[in-house]
């Protein structure tokens, strides 16, 4: 239904000026953003926009939302006249004159002004006139950019193995300088290298046994010592926590929420484990990233075998990647679904740039300026992520032993269950017939004397007077005697008539106190009862001496707020309930449930016991049962075994969890809509579930990956993008295997063979050496994704292998050496100076894997030091570790004077210096001489020559005759020329 | 990316990372610039040389006065006269839940009254004396508003322009972009009390190099900067020796690897490091001003000491050539719903909250700029002073108000500022800004500017990204500058 009066204005509209048709400014567009598309959106879109249309709320048939709409106007004609604000409808209605809009209130008149400005300049709009959900990006063209095309399956040169070609890496290499004209260095020396291979593999110095060692096996047969070397490497379990951290850097790795409370994520560790584990047993690259996205809806997490459980926890642990990114626990109502929609771009823009190379949040807001990525593709694919949440998911991780433990417990459990069902046949008949020959005329019920209070017993806090044993506690048994007089301030028994029960009794005092209350119970015969307690702020009660309660609520005590079923004895039976009181008024409840038998016993009783039915009989004499002494001994013996029924032990693991922890803001938490401007206000329909267009094969379609076999029968959205992510032949797999070869290259050379290791869109580099990375790509997956191979390859090149010397031919024409003809020096990263330093201390412990711990000082691996985001490791971040906000592929590298200060006078490099120092001279046979030796050996990996060895002696020297007189100046200057080898660029910069 | 002449941010970046100094923002080496101690660095191996800007600047450092936990405009610097009048009265269009909590719906007039002051006649809350002797100076923006009604998300909008964490912040986008005044010179320095709500994200250097990250402190301490003070086990003879050999090693290494151009910048880093050990801790001493002047500051009072010192070794930075100094302010006493990590959230009791943070904070603000002023540096400094965010004109509580991140004034004088500009309006209850309303983003762009910056042009390249400090947004507000 349209508004006559709107109708009735728009009439008056008149014909649409050319200047809107010409390319608007730059200005005038920001202009257009800044002040007139957010009005729009708040004010107008609710009732004239697409979506408006969609659910059937559109008014005046006038639509605000794309160019065409506004100049075409509603159902009566155009809404604004260009350059003409005076003639315009739009304004006449934003002044309510005549026509009033927005009809509640008026806008103030700064932003009439504004559209009055915006059509006075020509109403620049860059909307274009369809949905947000139209393609503007023709994919086709954009499939030609080199990354996303299939991978090539070069061959390598014809170029014959020589001292300068090792193997195949070196013939695409070599292909290229030859054509320059450039020779690269001849191989490094194989003490170089060894130290070389040692950082890059594992991130430590090679000790000087490794030296000793290795240049032996050299001086046999240097290509087997290096084989061997290479081959004992990757086999270690360092290299996971070498190669490792690179992984975190890119997926953002922290163990806590960030923000202004940065609650810690106790279980986080899980992930960086599941890293280093599946490095180190070189799991499939592709498997490595399915199990990252959807590792936790492809496993089973309720596993039998201890292998299979072991499966669980890397694809559970896995799923950490998904959840690694920030989230602010403090959250106001109006930022909760904003705040959803960045994590889920935290998700897929981590998932983008780290696996795929692609700034995919760029398409968040538009669509991609320069890669084709629709806006439309970005709303699809972070569908597949809607019901992400995240927190802890607890596995069994030895569920053989715990299934060895339950049959030893069934087994011991049955003869006591055999025991009841043997007395239900042998003796329940004869006792049951003898109960009836003497049956009472009413039902047995217990018999409640008065409760009777001492207190309050005052104590020196809360915790004190909950935990101590107080008054009546303190008599053996836990029985009171009524005619006692406790402690020095007389306090004693005081019987309670007036106490009823069944009601909230708030007439204790005393704070940090307690308060004791006692009461005989009388029982006909044993009695299995239903006792409820209440108590303020904690109660624990005993029955006959037995603890049967014991219970922290903190708070006002309540009807019923604890229930402990018990069997009273035959006979007197004493209950002794303690209520603890943190702070003002105190007080308690209590009643007996059950104490009489259920109703249908009751009314069977009334009849005598030949006119009962079958029914009557079975329910009275189940009951009877529960009051016979024998069964509730041989009953009790069955609960008490219960108790000790092996329970599995769980293991919680940070993970990813289908509708888990996130921002919550109702029914469309776990939606996910198309937004226009990436705005939550402007939702335009739910998002499907869908990849990124760019990256779908011709012949394939989307919903190969979305159903599976015969029947097509649906697959998991977050299943089916790990499946397209990983698909070479049809999905994103060319790509995938693209950007982790040269990832590994760059981490092995300092620089990618393409630059940008993180943007392979049409803004990054193209690779210095496109042949290379896709036969690299292609080895990859040849060899079963497997990264070892992948490194082998590299390690055994001589692009890899060779000096680092001058060559003056290749400086002049290649001097930022793309074509690899030197091996540059390379700083260690953050971690492995820590480590080195710990290393040649003496002091660094190997264990792997485990909880981290936030002290600098551990003697632990630094991949190991907890990533707590608001409590970064200050020695790392010294040496540029990224602050896990977003993911790192390439480190920052800088060199200023905090680390020289930091080398200098840090307290804890000073104290590894003279560790350092205990370590090359323990003791006064150790001469000088040797020691200089020894710690070059162990920082540097090499012995000094002699000028070297002649320098540093004098130096030590120097340094003990200005201490002259101190007793321990030697050691101190022992200590100073280990700090300067610390100092030394040659300890932080590896050739 | 358009590039200028003489400002080429590629090969800028590509310098940084190929031979990144030792000196930088974190260095403070430019402490020591003023005391002589450092000799000129060769121009070969300074990667901030400022030589880069896209206009004249206005200004050549910023000292940023920031009031965390967020002013109330309608108390301080935004009189409206109608909320006086209509107290206990409903709010017209109130929105109980604008802040963290929920609100009244009632107006709550200001328990403060306000004069016009100066010739320009800017209406200042009593609580101001010193700083309404400043009116004329300061160009005022009532118009202000933030995206998010939260403590930290709307810090990290003030400083980074993003409400998430993870982006540069103001201070580490101008060391980017200018460097150091000299090659001696630190760009970025922060002073906190308790640290505010947020943490050191609030003045992350994000995705850009370590070397324009802000060296954040505690002036309360006796060692403000780690590592600056010699093991005990060395005498400074010994350590001279110990650098000398160190250098010669280091020469000795280098020497073979021509191509290694940071392992000079790594040797320089040393020396740089010997020296700052005299001269760094010089600039935070403030033993060395007069008793005048450090009673100007306040330093004698209980209640202002602690931020009096901020802004006393602000104008001591300041003077020494370090660029951006933010200083986030330390209020002695927070009643009235504050805390203090955000000392002006005055949830409870705006009356006994404001006063106790205006006591603390008015009267070393209107000594700095008197300061800057007499010493001919106010020209040169830009001042800008404010939070994160406003507060609500309807009542939280009885006396108290909540956050408000529609309306909020922030203020400036200084370097390049028009004093005395009475800039944008809130509707008549100081409830939301409706008259050319200001973003993070429009005073990101306008500070730039001051600074000699087109927002638009200072970019940096990350994760295929170029990205600003203004994300896609922010105009300059050229009313504003003279």
């Amino acid at each position: 239904m349209i508004p006559i009066r709107i109708a009735m204005v728009l009439l008056l509209g008149l014909q649409v000026a050319s200047a809107a048709d010409k390319t608007p400014d730059r200005k005038g567009l920001d202009f257009f953003e800044s002040k007139i598309r957010p009005v729009l959106i708040r004010h107008c879109y609710q009732c004239h926009s697409a979506k408006a249309a969609a659910t059937k709320m559109l008014k005046g048939g006038l639509q605000l939302d794309t160019r065409d709409g506004i100049l075409k106007g509603g159902e009566t004609g155009p809404s604004i006249v260009v350059g003409k604000p005076g003639q315009s409808l739009l304004v006449s209605a934003l002044k309510h004159d005549g026509l009033e809009m927005p009809p509640k209130s008026k806008l103030p008149a700064s932003i009439v002004a504004d559209f009055e400005k915006w059509i006075r300049i020509g109403a620049p709009d860059p909307r274009d006139g369809k949905a947000v959900t139209s393609q503007a990006i023709d994919l086709e063209a954009g499939k030609k950019h080199w990354s996303f095309q299939p991978l090539d399956n070069p061959k390598p040169p014809g170029i014959a193995d020589g001292p300068l070609v090792r193997n195949d890496i070196d013939r695409f290499i070599r292909r290229a300088q030859v054509a320059q004209g450039i020779t690269p260095n001849r191989q490094a020396q194989p003490i170089t290298l060894l130290r070389r291979l040692h950082f890059d593999l594992v991130g430590l110095p090679p000790s000087p046994a490794d030296q000793e060692r290795f240049l032996a096996e050299v001086e046999q047969d240097f290509e087997a010592a290096w084989a061997g070397e290479v081959k004992r490497l990757l086999a270690s379990s360092h290299y996971g926590e070498r190669w490792g951290r690179h992984w975190l850097d890119l997926v953002r790795f922290a163990e806590s929420n960030g923000y202004a409370f940065d609650k810690d994520r106790a279980n986080a560790y899980q992930f960086r484990d599941f890293v280093i584990r599946a490095l180190n047993a070189d799991m499939p690259y592709d498997e490595f990233v399915r199990l990252q996205v959807a590792g936790d809806l492809m496993t089973n997490t309720q596993a039998k075998t201890d292998p299979e459980a072991r499966r669980a926890l890397d694809a559970v642990a896995a799923t950490g990647f998904l959840v690694a990114g920030p989230f602010t626990t403090q959250q106001t109502q109006k930022e909760r679904e904003r705040s959803r929609y960045e994590q889920l771009d935290d998700i897929v823009q981590t998932l983008g740039t780290s696996l795929l190379g692609l700034t995919v949040g760029c398409a968040r807001c538009h669509s991609h300026k320069y890669d084709p990525l629709p806006q439309s593709d970005y709303y699809r694919f972070v569908s597949c992520f809607k019901e992400v949440g995240f927190g802890d998911t607890g596995l069994n991780l030895t569920p053989e032993a715990h299934q060895s433990a339950k049959a030893k417990y069934d087994a011991a459990h049955k003869p006591l269950t055999d025991a009841v069902a043997k007395w239900d046949r042998d003796r329940l008949p004869t006792r049951f017939a003898a109960f009836l020959s003497r049956r009472p005329t009413e039902p047995p019920v217990p018999t409640l004397g008065h409760w009777h209070h001492a207190g309050p017993f005052s104590s020196a806090d809360f915790n004190k007077a909950y935990d101590t044993a107080l008054g009546p506690e303190t008599a053996s048994g836990k029985r009171a005697n009524l005619g006692q007089v406790y402690g020095k301030n007389g306090i004693g028994w005081q019987v309670q008539p007036d106490w009823v029960d069944g009601k909230v009794h708030n007439t204790l005092t005393g704070d940090n106190s307690a308060n004791f209350l006692v009461r005989v119970i009388e029982s006909p015969s044993a009695l299995p009862v239903e006792l409820a307690f209440g108590g303020d702020d904690a109660i624990k009660a005993y029955l006959n001496g037995q603890m049967i309660l014991n219970k922290k609520t903190m708070g006002a005590a309540k009807a019923d707020q604890h229930k402990v079923k018990v069997t009273l004895a035959p006979g007197r039976n004493e209950l002794l309930v303690k209520v603890v009181n943190n702070s003002g008024p105190s007080g308690f409840f209590f009643r007996v449930i059950g104490g009489q038998p259920p109703a249908d016993v009751i009314a069977a009783w009334k009849l005598p016991s030949d006119k009962w039915n079958a029914k009557q009989k079975t329910a009275v004499r189940n009951w009877y049962r529960s009051t016979d002494e024998e069964w509730v001994a041989l009953n009790d013996a069955v609960i008490a075994h219960q108790k000790t029924e092996p329970k599995p032990a769980m293991t919680p693991v940070y993970s990813a969890r289908v509708r888990g922890t996130t921002y919550q803001f109702g029914a469309d938490t776990y939606k996910v809509y198309f937004l226009a401007r990436g705005n939550a206000d402007n939702k335009q329909g739910e998002a499907p579930a869908g990849f990124l267009r760019v990256l779908v094969n011709a012949d394939a379609q989307e919903k190969n990956w979305l159903a599976e076999g015969e029947k097509k029968s649906p697959v998991k959205p977050r299943v089916a993008a790990a499946r397209w992510l990983t698909d070479v032949k049809h999905g994103a797999g060319h790509l995938l295997a693209r950007v982790i070869v040269n990832r590994i290259w760059q981490y092995h050379f300092g620089r990618g063979l393409v630059g940008t290791p993180s943007d392979f869109g049409t803004r990054g580099d193209r690779p210095t050496h496109p042949e290379l990375l896709d036969w690299l790509a292609g080895e990859l997956i040849r060899g079963g994704w497997r990264l070892k191979h992948v490194h082998a390859l590299i390690l055994s090149s001589h692009t890899w292998m060779q000096a680092n010397g001058r060559m003056a031919d290749a400086e002049n024409k290649d001097p930022d050496n793309r074509l690899w003809w030197r091996r540059g020096a390379r700083r260690l990263e953050a971690e492995l100076i820590r480590d080195s330093l710990l290393d040649v201390s003496g002091r660094l412990q190997r264990n792997h894997y485990g909880k981290g711990t936030l002290d600098q000082k551990s003697n632990r691996r630094s991949v190991y030091l907890t990533v707590k985001r608001g409590q970064l490791i200050p020695i790392l971040q010294l040496f540029d570790a990224p602050d896990a906000m977003q993911g790192v592929g390439k480190r920052n590298e800088s060199t200023v004077a905090p680390q020289a200060l930091a080398m200098l006078n840090s307290p804890f490099i000073r104290q590894l210096s003279g560790e350092f120092a205990k370590r090359v001279k323990p003791d006064g046979k150790t001469s000088l001489k040797d020691a200089i030796d020894m710690a070059y050996r162990l920082a540097l990996s090499r012995r000094p020559d002699s000028t070297e060895r002649e320098s540093m002696l004098a130096f030590i020297n120097a340094q003990i005759a200005s201490r002259k007189g101190q007793a321990n100046a030697e050691e101190l200057a022992i200590r100073d020329f280990c700090q300067l080898l610390f100092c030394s660029n040659e300890f932080v910069y590896v050739d | 990316m358009q590039q200028i002449p003489g400002f080429n941010l590629a090969s800028r970046r590509h310098f940084l990372e190929s031979a990144g100094l030792g000196f930088g923002s974190v260095a403070l080496a430019g402490l020591l610039h003023q005391e002589g101690l450092l000799g000129a660095e060769s121009g070969a191996t300074n990667p901030l040389a400022p030589t880069y800007s896209h206009f004249e600047p206005r200004a050549k450092a910023v000292i940023w006065l920031f009031q965390t936990g967020s002013p109330s405009q309608v108390d301080t610097f935004d009189y409206k006269p109608e909320l006086q009048k209509r107290n206990g009265q409903s709010l017209d269009g109130a929105d109980p839940k604008t802040g963290f909590f929920t609100t009244s719906g009632k107006c709550l007039k200001s328990p403060f009254r306000f004069k016009q002051h100066g010739e320009s006649g800017a209406w200042i809350s009593e609580i101001f004396p010193n700083i309404s002797r400043h009116a004329d100076d300061i160009a005022f923006i009532r118009s202000c508003y933030s995206r998010s009604n939260n403590h930290t998300p709307a810090m990290l909008e003030l400083n980074s322009g993003f409400i998430r964490q993870g982006f540069p912040s103001l201070g580490s986008w101008l060391t980017y972009g200018l460097g150091s005044e000299n090659t001696n010179l630190p760009a970025y320095v922060v002073m906190h009390g308790k640290k505010p709500r947020g943490g050191d994200p609030v003045w992350s250097s994000g995705f850009l190099p370590s070397v324009f990250q802000a060296t954040a402190l505690d002036p309360r301490q006796a060692k403000p900067i780690n590592n600056l003070q010699r093991s005990g086990e060395l005498t400074d003879k010994q350590q001279r020796n110990l650098l000398d050999v160190l250098r010669r090693t280091n020469n000795k290494h280098a020497e073979s690897r021509p191509f290694d151009r940071d392992l000079a910048a790594r040797l320089e880093s040393f020396e740089l490091a010997y020296r700052m050990q005299v001269a760094a801790p010089e600039a935070f001493d403030i033993g060395r001003e007069t008793k005048a002047t450090q009673e100007a500051y306040g330093l004698n009072r209980q209640e202002s000491k602690d931020y009096g010192r901020q802004c006393l070794i602000a104008r001591r930075l300041i003077e020494r050539g370090v660029r951006f100094v933010q200083v986030f302010a330390d209020v002695a006493k927070t009643p009235g719903g504050g805390v203090n990590d955000v000392p002006w959230d005055a949830h409870s009791d705006i009356s006994v909250n404001h006063g106790m943070c205006a006591n603390s904070v008015d009267q070393p603000t209107g000594a700095l700029l008197d300061d800057l002023k007499q010493r001919g540096l106010l020209d040169d400094t830009l001042i800008i002073y404010g939070g994160e965010f406003g507060r609500t004109s309807d009542s939280q509580g009885s006396k108290g108000r909540d956050h408000n991140p529609n309306a909020f004034t922030t203020w400036m004088a200084g370097g390049g500022i028009k004093g005395g500009t009475q800039y944008g309006s809130t509707d008549t209850f100081g409830y939301k800004s409706v008259e050319n309303r200001v973003s993070a983003h429009d005073l990101h762009a306008t500070i730039l500017k001051l600074m000699g910056f087109d927002h638009k042009k200072l970019t940096y390249r990350f994760n295929g990204r170029d990205f600003r400090l203004t994300d896609v947004a922010g105009d300059v507000i050229d009313a504003l500058i003279a």
